[in-house]
């Protein structure tokens, strides 16, 4: 079937055959000889890619510019087989790239190969009521800091709303965003959607499962239903993690499989820094034994997070009755990823005004000291 | 799949490591002697039956092999070979240890059952009843003061309050110690079971949070506590006297000691709908008394409990009061704000001299009311109701808005500065001492107000 490529795509073409060159130079002179030129010349390849609309690959550009910046530095926390890993993946979306545009049957094929450069946040009819299961801040490799909520909406689909700013502007602190408002006409902050239910009004989502927290919309506060919000993400054991992970984790184009899951830990094992590999380890041993390993690397961003769970490992911190994160599988292990710890009564926050919350954030919210409890 | 899950992944390393190699150094300067590893390493694959893996890997040796012999025009094209085959040999390794991963993590974990949960060492709902007294809201949490069933022990019933949320007795609260959003008026008059809700003794009471498990239940039937009368500290019920003054009201004990309870413009306009019939009101009242101050929860009426300062229909005259207050020889526009908005607009839509006559009749009205005791309208409205008095009598504007009206000074700046005290002590809301600013202001007696 004939289709006319939307504005932009004319230059993906060219575009791909660029990228594909310039991967294909850096694999002939090998990594040793990576150095500002080549980080230059990635920086400006995935400006090619933005305006040739391939989405895709200018994430992954953006984002092998990271991993060889960590390489040009002589950063610790810098891994060859990342950067091997993400070559891989622009090799294969050079690939699928080209195949689309060569035989194109559809704009949906199209986006699916190239990436959609903006997403499309349609209104949805009514109102829909949301619950927070958890909330993590995070720093991308593209150079923005931010917080993404993740909120049950009906029929156990989990929405993610998320507020993002330049590190350049606010530094490498999600926290730092938490208690600002989600828009310059609405009161309510990203700590109070992380916490509780909400109605919201004048919704927009994409069809990705994003809500756009747009300066319309209303939110009105609803009630908490506590532990029953979790129940569609629940796993009895690690062994069930690996069920659900199931095939995604054998795309290659998939990235890293990973599912969000909540698990009533039996208890913390306590964290460990290894300061060769630059890497903070803890573990989560589940009510059948099974170890699920946490690890992260030694960077400001994970700082409160390692403190939280520092303090969850330590005899007389609270122990949480559960945990709500992300899983994926790691060389026969399972990789966990704590989001949120969920506690039986409310734990005070190290924050202004010491609120109390059930459902501790554990990337961007501090637990008060023993002292002020 | 091979179930040598250790050799199969030994293999991986190995085919890995060359990669990893190959990466490192560059297609250009590779080791010479690498194709000849990837060769040993596909024929170990072959013996081991991963045809597709040792396939890719003879490919990547052949095409190395070929970009060393070649040394003309088509070494770069021979060189673009080799890093598609390297590609493919990147993309069937990370298939291969994904595939790798599930099946070990599968007999890793799939094992041993998961042990059942420890039963819950808590005490059934049941075991503690308690019956909601009033609401008291403070900040970022609302508190609600309710009595044990049993005992009549003071306990209070802590929960957040989400932004957004206004304290209406006919909206529903979210409320997060029964997991559901209930009417305010419901759960001002229920009785609920919170046993072993997260629970803690403080200041002489008991203090419930709600549970992240489990969630408070509404009973069907309220049960009354048992409460003492007139006691110096915590719950009890009282008898008051409301009493009107140039202060606007206070509440006291029959025995005459004044109680430091703030009387909101709800139960303000509460009591003057009460004094149509007594001068002095009388309340049967439920309160907390703490060392410094009382807080007043509820209001025992014949006819049920209330909370005017939570209810909207306080703000209203009924029909048959205002026929009385007029039978009496009052006026009717004893209401603040909202007649008096409705006066200016019909002062406005009039030819200017009727429009100024009408005004300026209600004015006089007003004055006479304000001397009498009657509560003094707010800033705003009075601010208007002044810049629109100047404006039809033609005054150059400039003057203090609300002087024009020349109410009595001693009560515009008794009412300017209540609001005001009370928001600097904590007790007040913001909105109403930036009303009373306005009234200072806007009549010109700032300067004395601020000086005293």
């Amino acid at each position: 079937m004939a289709l006319d490529p939307p504005a932009g795509w004319e230059r993906a073409p060219a575009a791909l055959d660029r990228i594909d060159d310039a991967l294909f130079r850096l694999a002939e002179e090998g990594l040793e000889r990576a150095g500002e030129a080549r980080l230059a010349e990635l920086a400006a390849l995935a400006q090619t890619a933005h305006h040739a609309r391939l989405v895709h690959l200018e994430r992954e550009l953006q984002a092998l510019g990271t991993v060889l910046r960590r390489y040009v530095d002589r950063d610790p926390t810098f891994r060859p087989a990342e950067a091997g890993a993400i070559s891989n993946r622009i090799w294969l979306l050079v690939a699928k790239g080209r195949e689309a545009l060569a035989r194109p049957s559809g704009v949906g094929e199209l986006q699916d190969a190239l990436g959609v450069l903006r997403r499309r946040y349609e209104p949805v009819a009514g109102t829909l009521r949301v619950e927070a299961l958890g909330a993590s801040g995070w720093v991308s490799d593209t150079g923005f800091v931010g917080i993404t909520a993740y909120l049950a909406a009906a029929e156990g689909e989990v929405l993610q709303a998320s507020v993002a700013r330049p590190v350049t502007l606010i530094g490498p602190n999600p926290a730092r965003l938490l208690y600002q408002p989600l828009s310059e006409v609405m009161p309510v902050t990203m700590f109070d959607l992380a916490h509780g239910a909400w109605m919201l009004d004048d919704v927009r989502r994409s069809a990705d499962g994003r809500l756009s927290l747009h300066s319309q919309l209303a939110a009105a506060p609803a009630a908490p239903t506590g532990a029953a919000r979790y129940a569609r993400h629940l796993v009895d054991h690690a062994a069930a993690i690996v069920e659900r992970l199931g095939e995604g984790e054998l795309d290659p184009l998939g990235g890293r499989a990973s599912a969000l899951v909540y698990l009533q830990p039996a208890r913390l094992q306590a964290v460990v820094h290894n300061e060769v590999r630059a890497r903070v380890s803890a573990e989560v041993v589940d009510r059948a034994g099974a170890v699920l390993r946490v690890e992260v690397p030694v960077r400001p961003e994970h700082d409160i997070l390692v403190e939280n769970l520092a303090r969850l490992a330590g005899a007389r911190g609270p122990f949480p009755v559960g945990m709500f994160g992300r899983a994926w599988l790691a060389g026969g292990d399972v990789g966990f990823l704590p989001i949120s710890a969920t506690f039986d009564a409310p734990v005070p926050l190290r924050a202004r005004g010491r609120a109390a919350v059930h459902e501790l954030h554990l990337s961007i919210e501090r637990l008060a000291e023993d002292k002020e409890r | 799949m091979s179930t040598d899950h250790p050799g199969l992944a030994a293999r991986l390393d190995a085919v890995s490591s060359v990669a990893a190699s190959l990466q490192s150094t560059g297609l250009a300067l590779a080791d010479p002697d690498l194709a000849g590893e990837l060769r040993e390493l596909a024929a170990d694959l072959a013996a081991s039956g991963l045809v597709s893996g040792a396939e890719r890997l003879v490919a990547l040796s052949e095409r190395l092999n070929a970009v060393a012999r070649e040394t003309g025009p088509d070494r770069r094209g021979a060189a673009r070979a080799t890093y598609d085959a390297m590609q493919a040999v990147a993309t069937w390794l990370r298939t291969w240890r994904a595939a790798l991963a599930l099946e070990v993590a599968r007999e890793r974990l799939g094992g041993a059952p998961p042990v059942p949960l420890p039963p819950p060492a808590r005490a059934p709902l049941e075991s503690r009843t308690v019956s909601v007294l009033g609401v008291e809201e403070s900040g970022s949490r609302v508190r609600f003061h309710a009595a044990d069933t049993n005992t009549g022990e003071h306990v209070v019933l802590e929960e957040p309050r989400p932004p957004g949320v206004v304290l209406a007795l006919d909206r529903p609260f979210p409320s997060q110690l029964l997991q559901a959003d209930v009417p305010l008026r419901t759960l001002l008059d229920a009785t609920l079971s919170v046993g072993g809700l997260p629970a803690g003794r403080k200041r002489g009471r008991v203090e419930i949070h709600p549970s992240f498990s489990r969630a408070a239940q509404l009973r069907k039937r309220r049960l009354v506590p048992p409460l003492g009368r007139a006691a110096q500290r915590g719950l009890a019920n009282m008898d008051l006297v409301a009493r009107s003054g140039p202060d606007g009201w206070t509440l006291e004990t029959t025995d005459g000691e004044v109680l430091d309870i703030a009387v909101d413009q709800g139960l303000a306009l509460d009591l003057v709908k009460r004094s149509a019939d007594e001068p002095a009101p009388r309340l049967s009242a439920v309160v907390v008394r703490t060392s410094d101050a009382t807080l007043l929860l509820r209001l025992e009426e014949a006819d049920g409990p209330s909370w005017p300062w939570l209810d909207p229909t306080t703000h209203r005259w009924p029909a048959e009061l205002e026929a009385r207050l007029v039978r009496h020889g009052e006026a009717t526009e004893t209401v603040p704000d909202s007649p008096w908005l409705e006066i200016a607009a019909r002062a406005e839509a009039m030819p200017a001299p009727e429009g100024l006559a009408f005004l300026e009749a209600h004015v006089a009205l007003l004055r006479t009311q304000i001397e009498k005791g009657d509560p003094v309208p707010s800033g705003h409205v009075l601010s208007s109701v002044g810049r629109m008095l100047a404006r039809l009598r033609g005054e150059p504007p400039g003057a203090p808005p609300i002087a024009a009206l020349e109410l009595p000074v001693g009560r515009l700046r008794l009412a300017a500065a209540a609001p005001i005290a009370r928001f600097l002590a904590g007790s007040g809301d913001a909105r109403a001492a930036a009303d009373g600013l306005l009234l200072a202001v806007a009549s010109g007696v700032a300067g004395d107000l601020f000086e005293r």
